[in-house]
C-alpha cells in the first residue's frame, strides 16, 4: 500500500486537538501543524524530552515535514551529540526537500567531511524561494568555494531583500565571499534603489570598497526605514569613510526608536566614539521615556560624555526610568549614590518595578539584599525573576568564600506559592543570622 | 645617637636622595617626543607617504614589513595601497624599496621599484604570515647599507606589530642609521609598562646573540612579581608608548613612532585572568583612560641605556624603589630583584638573582603557613612604614615623575601584600580547619558545601579579586580576617586614593587597579598521566631554526580615551 501523501497526513494531524497530544510521538507529529503556536508549543515540549528514540523519530519524519516544521525538527536534532546523530545526518543527505538535504550536508561538512561541499552547493541551488532563508540559516562557518558560488546565486536583481541581505552577510564573513565575482554580483544591484541598493552598497563597504560606495550609501541611509540590513554590514567594516560616519551620526541624532539607537551607537563606538556625545545629547530631552533612558545609557559608555554631577542631579528627577538609568550609570562609575533612591523605587508600585529591581541587583552592596528579598515576594513574576537574578549575583560577591544554591533553597521565580514562601523564609533567616 | 651600621646606612641613603634630587633633570628626551597621536593605520601612512614638504621632494623610502598575522588582520596591505593612491602627487619623486623582516638581507625590492610592485609584494607576503622572532635591529642595519648611492632624503618606514622586543646591538643600529643619514618612522603596537614578560621567562628560546626586552623603558623600573598577584601588572598594563628599542631607533634618527590598535583592543576589562566581584563587565572606570599631559610626564627615556641608567642612578625616587625592592625580595614579598644595580651614584643593568620564596602554598600544613604568613605580614608592615617615611621626606617634583609614581606604587603594593598575607593567615587559621577538620559540618541552605565529598587538600591555590573598583567595596565583603582586616583595608584605600589623585589616568594607575586581593582555596591531588615517551630523532621533522613567538595577549590602552595625545581610534 502506498503511504498517504504528506499533505494529507499533515492536514489530518493539524486538525487534532493539541491537548490530546502529549506523548513524544504525537508531539513530533504536531511539528507539522499549520498553526504556528501549536508547532512552537510542541517544539518547546520536545526540547525537554531527549531520547535516542525521539531522535530517530525526528529524523524519520523530517523529510516529510513542511518547511516550518522541518526547521524546528532540525533545531531539535542539533541538540543531540554529533556521535549520536551522525548516522542520521548521513542518511538524510540525499532525502527530502532542498532544506533537509542542505542541512544534512552542512552538518557533515562542519564535522570534517569536506566532500559534502558539492552536495551542499547543489541543495542551495535547488532551494525554492521560500526555502532560501532557511537554507542560509544553516550555512554559518562553511568556507567552501562551491558553497560560496551557490550562495552568490541568491544575490541577483529581483530577489527578496531579506534573502539578498542574508546571503551577502554570510559571504562577507569570509575572504572567499569578498572575491571579485561577489563584488560584481553586489554591484549589479546598484540602481535598484531603496533597501536592495542599500544592502548591496553596505556589503561593498564592508568588503573594502568603501571609497567608491560610502557617499551613495550615506545618502540612502537618511531615509531608510529599517536599519538592520545595513548596520549588520557596517559592523563588519574595518573602516568607514567620514561621509558615512557623518550620516550615521545624523541618523542617530534623529533616531525615534530604542532599537535604532541600539544599532547605531555601537557603530559610532567602533568607528568614531567622539561623535556619539554630540549626536545623543539632545535625545536626553526626548519625550519618549525609553528613548531618553537608552540615550543616557549609551552616553554613559562614552568616557567624559556624562559627568557624575550631572548624573547625581538626575537622581532627583520625577521620571523613575531616568532615575534608574542615572543610578545604574553612577554605580558603574563606582559611585553608589543612587542606591537609596533605587531601593525606594523597588517599593513603589508602577511599571518601572522590574527595572528598579534589576538595577538594584547590580549593586554589590548589603543594603540591596533585604529589598531584593522583599521583591521576591511580589506577585509579578518579572519582578521576582529580577530579584532572584540580583540575589544570585550579590550573595556570592559579598561572600566569596561561601557557595550558594538559591534554587535548591526554593528561590525560584516560577515556583509554586508555597515553595516560594518557604524559600524566602529560609533565605531571610540565613541573612538575618549573618547580620 | 649611636652610629650603628644601620643608622649610617640610613643617613647615607637620605644624603643620596638629596644629592640625587639635585642632579636629576626632568627635560631629558622621552618617548613622548617621538610618539605621534592616534591608533590607526591611515594616519601614519598619510604622514609618512606625503612626506614633509608642500610639494613632492626627491627621496628614497624603504618600507620594511614584519609579515605577522596581526598586521594581515589589520588590513595593512589595503591601507597601504589606498594611501599610495591618495598621495600619488607627493610620491612623484619617491623611489620605493621594500624589505621583509626575516628575509635574508631583508631587502626584497631594492629602491626604484614601482609603487604597484611594492603593494603587490606586501599583499603577497601578508597572505602567508609568519610567527617567528625577528631581529628588527639586524635587518635595519642591513637596510641602512641599501641606501648607498641614493640621493635626496632617506627614510625607512618600519611596520612591525609583533617584533621590536628582540634586541642585539641597539646602539650599533642607531649609529649605522645615523651614519647612513636615514630617518626611521615606526608603526608598531603599544608596549607594556616596565614589561617583565621575558625576564620572568628566561627559558624562552631566542635567536643567538639576542636579548628579549620589550618594555617601554630602557630597564624595568617598576618592581614585578609581588606575592599573591596573578597576572603580573607589568605584563598587562599598556604603556602608552612603544617598546624601548623602537623608540630609541626613532629618536636617534629623528623619526617618529606611530602606534596601532584595533577597536576591540581598547575595550575595558576589569580583570585579566582575575575575577571582579563588583561588576559583570559593565564597569566605567574614571581612573583608567590615559590623559595626554599626564602620560607625557610618565614617558620613558629614549636615551641610550647607559645614559638612562646614569640618570636613574641619580633619581631619589628610583633609589628608593630599588632599596624597597631589594628588601621586599629579602622578605619574600616579591619574586624578582631590580634590573639595575646601584653603585655609588652610578647604575648598571643587572641580571635577575635568586630570591627567597615564601613557601606558603605547597602543602596543606595550614598552621605552619599561617605562622609564616603572619611573620611576613609583620615584615611587610615594617617595610611599608619605612618606605612611607622615605616617601614623606622627598619633595614631589625632585626627580623623574615616572620614578616618583613607581615609588608610590611600590608603597601601595607592600601594603597590599600585607593585606593578602593577613587574609591568608586568617584563612589558614579559621576557614581551612572549618572546611577540612574532623568535625566539619555542612552549612544549611541557601549555602552549600564549598568542598564536595571528603577529599583532603594537597596544597593551597589563589585567584585575584581585582581592585579595579577600588578597595572601599571590599569593606562590605566577607573576607578571612574579618574586623581585624578592616583597618588594613582602610589604609590600603587611603594609599589608593592618594595615588589616584596624583597619578590617576596614567599607566601606573592602570597597573595599580589590575592588582588584586587574593582569594584562597584548597587544591587537591589530580590524576596525572606519564608524559609520552620521546622517540629517537630519526624521522622527526626538523624544527624551525628561528624559534616561534609564543602567544601573548597584547595590551592596549584602557578605555577609548587612551593614547599618548589623541587617544585610541581615529
Amino acid at each position: 500500500m502506498r503511504s498517504p501523501r504528506p499533505f494529507v497526513l499533515w492536514a489530518a494531524l493539524a486538525a487534532l486537538p493539541a491537548v490530546a497530544q502529549e506523548d513524544p510521538a504525537a508531539l513530533v507529529a504536531l511539528l507539522g501543524s499549520a498553526d504556528a503556536q501549536t508547532r512552537v508549543d510542541a517544539y518547546n515540549k520536545l526540547m525537554r524530552v531527549r531520547s535516542v528514540e525521539l531522535m530517530a523519530q525526528l529524523a524519520k519524519v523530517l523529510p516529510q515535514l513542511p518547511l516550518h516544521g522541518a526547521s524546528l525538527a532540525v533545531y531539535l536534532l542539533d541538540a543531540y551529540p554529533w556521535e549520536a546523530s551522525a548516522p542520521l545526518w548521513k542518511k538524510l543527505a540525499g532525502q527530502g526537500s532542498a532544506f533537509v538535504r542542505a542541512t544534512a550536508a552542512a552538518a557533515q561538512w562542519r564535522r570534517g567531511d569536506k566532500s559534502q561541499g558539492a552536495a551542499l552547493a547543489a541543495a542551495i541551488a535547488a532551494a525554492s524561494p521560500e526555502e532560501r532563508t532557511y537554507v542560509l540559516g544553516r550555512l554559518h562557518g562553511i568556507d567552501d568555494q562551491a558553497v560560496v558560488a551557490a550562495v552568490r546565486g541568491y544575490v541577483r536583481p529581483g530577489a527578496i531583500d531579506a534573502v539578498i541581505g542574508q546571503a551577502l552577510d554570510l559571504l562577507v564573513q569570509s575572504q572567499k565571499g569578498r572575491d571579485a565575482e561577489t563584488i560584481a554580483a553586489a554591484e549589479a544591484l546598484i540602481g535598484a534603489g531603496g533597501e536592495t541598493e542599500a544592502i548591496a552598497r553596505a556589503y561593498l563597504v564592508a568588503a573594502g570598497e568603501g571609497a567608491r560606495h560610502a557617499a551613495a550609501l550615506a545618502a540612502l541611509l537618511r531615509d531608510l526605514p529599517q536599519l538592520y540590513q545595513v548596520t549588520r554590514f557596517l559592523e563588519r567594516a574595518s573602516r568607514l569613510e567620514p561621509v558615512l560616519i557623518d550620516a550615521i551620526a545624523a541618523r542617530l541624532a534623529a533616531a525615534r526608536t530604542e532599537y535604532d539607537l541600539g544599532r547605531l551607537v555601537p557603530l559610532l563606538q567602533k568607528h568614531a566614539p567622539g561623535q556619539i556625545e554630540q549626536a545623543l545629547k539632545h535625545q536626553l530631552d526626548n519625550g519618549d521615556d525609553k528613548l531618553r533612558s537608552a540615550a543616557l545609557k549609551a552616553l554613559a559608555a562614552v568616557p567624559g560624555a556624562l559627568d557624575a554631577k550631572k548624573l547625581q542631579e538626575m537622581l532627583a528627577a520625577d521620571d523613575p526610568l531616568l532615575v534608574l538609568a542615572a543610578a545604574d550609570t553612577l554605580r558603574r562609575m563606582d559611585d553608589p549614590a543612587g542606591i537609596e533612591r533605587v531601593i525606594g523605587l523597588t517599593r513603589k508600585a508602577g511599571k518601572h518595578r522590574p527595572e528598579a529591581v534589576r538595577v538594584l541587583g547590580g549593586f554589590r552592596d548589603a543594603r540591596a539584599v533585604p529589598p531584593l528579598l522583599d521583591a521576591f515576594a511580589d506577585g509579578d513574576v518579572q519582578v521576582r525573576r529580577a530579584a532572584v537574578t540580583g540575589l544570585q549575583t550579590i550573595l556570592p560577591d559579598l561572600f566569596p568564600y561561601r557557595r550558594f544554591d538559591l534554587e535548591r533553597a526554593g528561590l525560584r521565580a516560577d515556583a509554586a506559592d508555597a515553595q516560594r514562601a518557604e524559600g524566602l523564609r529560609l533565605v531571610r533567616a540565613w541573612w538575618d543570622a549573618r547580620k | 645617637m649611636n652610629a650603628t651600621p644601620r643608622n649610617c646606612c640610613m643617613v647615607g641613603f637620605a644624603l643620596s636622595l638629596l644629592l640625587g634630587a639635585a642632579l636629576v633633570a626632568q627635560d631629558a628626551a622621552t618617548a613622548a617626543d617621538v610618539t605621534e597621536p592616534g591608533r590607526t593605520l591611515e594616519r601614519p601612512l598619510e604622514i609618512v607617504l606625503a612626506g614633509r614638504g608642500a610639494e613632492a621632494t626627491e627621496r628614497t623610502l624603504i618600507v620594511i614589513v614584519d609579515p605577522s598575522a596581526g598586521l594581515a588582520a589589520a588590513g595593512f596591505a589595503d591601507a597601504f595601497e589606498r594611501a599610495v593612491a591618495q598621495n600619488a602627487r607627493w610620491l612623484a619623486k619617491t623611489r620605493f624599496g621594500l624589505g621583509v623582516l626575516g628575509h635574508k638581507g631583508c631587502v626584497v625590492l631594492p629602491p626604484g621599484a614601482p609603487a604597484a610592485a611594492v603593494v603587490a609584494e606586501i599583499k603577497n607576503r601578508l597572505a602567508k604570515p609568519a610567527a617567528e622572532f625577528q631581529n628588527v635591529y639586524a635587518d635595519l642595519r642591513g637596510v641602512a647599507a641599501a641606501f648607498s648611492g641614493e640621493s635626496g632624503a632617506r627614510e625607512i618606514l618600519l611596520v612591525t606589530l609583533e617584533n621590536g622586543d628582540l634586541e642585539d646591538d641597539l646602539e650599533q643600529t642607531a649609529a649605522a642609521l645615523q651614519k647612513a643619514r636615514v630617518t626611521v618612522a615606526v608603526l608598531t603596537s603599544e608596549a607594556t609598562l616596565a614589561d617583565s614578560w621575558w625576564v620572568s621567562r628566561s627559558y624562552q628560546e631566542k635567536p643567538r646573540g639576542t636579548t628579549l626586552a620589550g618594555g617601554d623603558a630602557p630597564v624595568i623600573d617598576l618592581p614585578w612579581g609581588w606575592l599573591f598577584q596573578v597576572p603580573i601588572a607589568n605584563e598587562i598594563t599598556p604603556a602608552g608608548y612603544a617598546a624601548y628599542g623602537l623608540n630609541r631607533v626613532a629618536a636617534a634618527t629623528g623619526g617618529k613612532v606611530f602606534l596601532y590598535a584595533n577597536a576591540n583592543q581598547t575595550a575595558h576589562v576589569c580583570g585579566i585572568s582575575a575575577e571582579c566581584l563588583f561588576c559583570t563587565g559593565e564597569h566605567l572606570p574614571q581612573h583608567e583612560g590615559f590623559r595626554d599631559a599626564l602620560l607625557r610626564r610618565m614617558a620613558p627615556s629614549t636615551a641610550p641605556r647607559t645614559e638612562a641608567c646614569a640618570t636613574l642612578a641619580h633619581d631619589p625616587w628610583f633609589r628608593l624603589v630599588v632599596r624597597a625592592w631589594l628588601e621586599a625580595a629579602d622578605e619574600g614579598l616579591i619574586r624578582s630583584t631590580p634590573s639595575v644595580k646601584l653603585v655609588g651614584t652610578s647604575a648598571q643593568p643587572e641580571r635577575q638573582k635568586n630570591v627567597r620564596v615564601l613557601d606558603l602554598l605547597s602543602s596543606a600544613s595550614f598552621a605552619r603557613h599561617a605562622k609564616r604568613a603572619e611573620q611576613a605580614a609583620e615584615a611587610a608592615g615594617k617595610l611599608g612604614a619605612s618606605v612611607q617615611s622615605d616617601l614623606d621626606r622627598l619633595e614631589p617634583g625632585t626627580g623623574l615623575q615616572r620614578c616618583e609614581a613607581a615609588a608610590h606604587l611600590t608603597r601601595f603594593m607592600i601594603q597590599l601584600s600585607r593585606v593578602n598575607l593577613l587574609t591568608f593567615a586568617a584563612w589558614c587559621r579559621e576557614d581551612a580547619p572549618r572546611l577540612f577538620g574532623k568535625d566539619a559540618e555542612d552549612p544549611a541552605l541557601p549555602e552549600i558545601p564549598v568542598v564536595e565529598g571528603d577529599r583532603q587538600p594537597a596544597g593551597i591555590g589563589f585567584t585575584n579579586l581585582v581592585l579595579c573598583h577600588g578597595v572601599r567595596p571590599f569593606l562590605g565583603v566577607e573576607l578571612p580576617g574579618g574586623a581585624a582586616l578592616r583597618p588594613e583595608l582602610e589604609k590600603l584605600e587611603l594609599l589608593r586614593l592618594q595615588f589616584v589623585a596624583r597619578y590617576g589616568n596614567t599607566p601606573f594607575s592602570f597597573a595599580l587597579h589590575k592588582a588584586g586581593i587574593a582569594e584562597f582555596h584548597a587544591t587537591f591531588p589530580g590524576v596525572t598521566q606519564p608524559p609520552p615517551r620521546r622517540r629517537p630523532k630519526s624521522g622527526e621533522e626538523t624544527g624551525p631554526t628561528t624559534p616561534s613567538r609564543p602567544e601573548r595577549g597584547r595590551p592596549t590602552t584602557g578605555g577609548t580615551t587612551g593614547g599618548p595625545t589623541s587617544g585610541g581610534g581615529r
